[in-house]
């Protein structure tokens, strides 16, 4: 797997699945806010997700894939690169994946990291149930 | 007190044992991916997402008591009203266990479930994290 960002996105539109799929780089997954520093914001969660790569709950839970910590990896720096912004929180799940979670005024959208090249992107708008859901490659 | 073989009702709320890493100092505090069902392991969630009856417990912190001693600051706790639950179209099964009264799981929310459509979940996990948030009992107290 490649460390650089270059090729975010490159396979997405080859990778079938069962749900739509597009590019990372297609549109934008959230609104950019030039306004505030972005940096180091993405840098404290880039830390975070190497923390992660730490993290065993213990009780029973998988412990993320270390596919999944270096999928999470490569999609922060490509996400910090593009200056979208940060995700609110970067958590580790109890099934071997890492979400990047954006509670925005109109929306929650949370990337699911679920292995080196795959994430699975799932939006719901406020006063809707309606989740819109798609594939990228990473 | 009530006794768990009591039917739960609607006034009733219920506790949901939190792992740290699930809260953050920014808005909302609780991470949906809280009620995320756990898929694989020893403690797959598969007949529902794990809950206590708050009114079958001395505290809430009791339902620590499944929680190894030496991990239970590790675990946040926090509190969800049955009537969310109903307003969500889910149900609470008493399913008991030795350690602590007062055990139900939401059994809408299984892994199997959980595994074969993940994007209908995404709307029940964020309600409940957005009640949670506004009702934590405890939070963790290390990491």
């Amino acid at each position: 797997m490649s460390a650089t960002v270059s090729g975010l996105g490159a396979t997405a539109f080859t990778r079938l699945d069962a749900y739509p799929t597009r590019a990372l780089d297609s549109s934008s997954l959230t609104a950019v806010d030039h306004s505030v520093p972005l940096l180091p914001t993405w840098g404290k969660l880039i830390d975070s997700v190497l923390d992660i790569h730490n993290l065993r709950d213990g009780e029973g839970s998988e412990a993320p894939s270390p596919g999944a910590v270096d999928g999470a990896l490569l999609l922060a720096m490509a996400l910090r690169d593009r200056q979208e912004r940060p995700a609110d929180r970067v958590v580790p799940s109890v099934n071997g994946t890492v979400y990047f979670e954006w509670h925005l005024p109109d929306a929650y959208r949370e990337i699911e990291v679920t292995g080196p090249n795959r994430a699975e992107v799932r939006v719901v708008h406020k006063g809707s149930d309606a989740v819109e859901t798609f594939v990228i490659g990473l | 007190m009530k006794a768990e073989t009591d039917p739960i009702t609607e006034d009733e709320w219920l506790i949901r044992i939190v792992h740290f890493d699930k809260f953050t100092g920014r808005v909302p505090p609780v991470s949906p991916n809280a009620f995320e069902p756990r898929v694989k392991g020893e403690h797959a969630d598969t007949t529902g997402l794990s809950l206590f009856r708050e009114a079958c417990l001395r505290t809430p912190e009791q339902a620590l008591d499944v929680i190894a001693p030496d991990k239970r600051t590790l675990k946040g706790l926090v509190r969800v009203p049955m009537t969310l639950l109903l307003d969500l179209r889910l149900t609470a099964r008493t399913e008991p266990i030795e350690l602590v009264p007062g055990h139900v799981v939401i059994p809408e929310l299984n892994s199997a479930d959980y595994a074969a459509n993940k994007a209908g979940f995404v709307t029940p996990k964020l309600r409940l994290a957005e009640v949670a948030s506004e009702n934590v009992v405890l939070r963790p107290s290390s990491s």
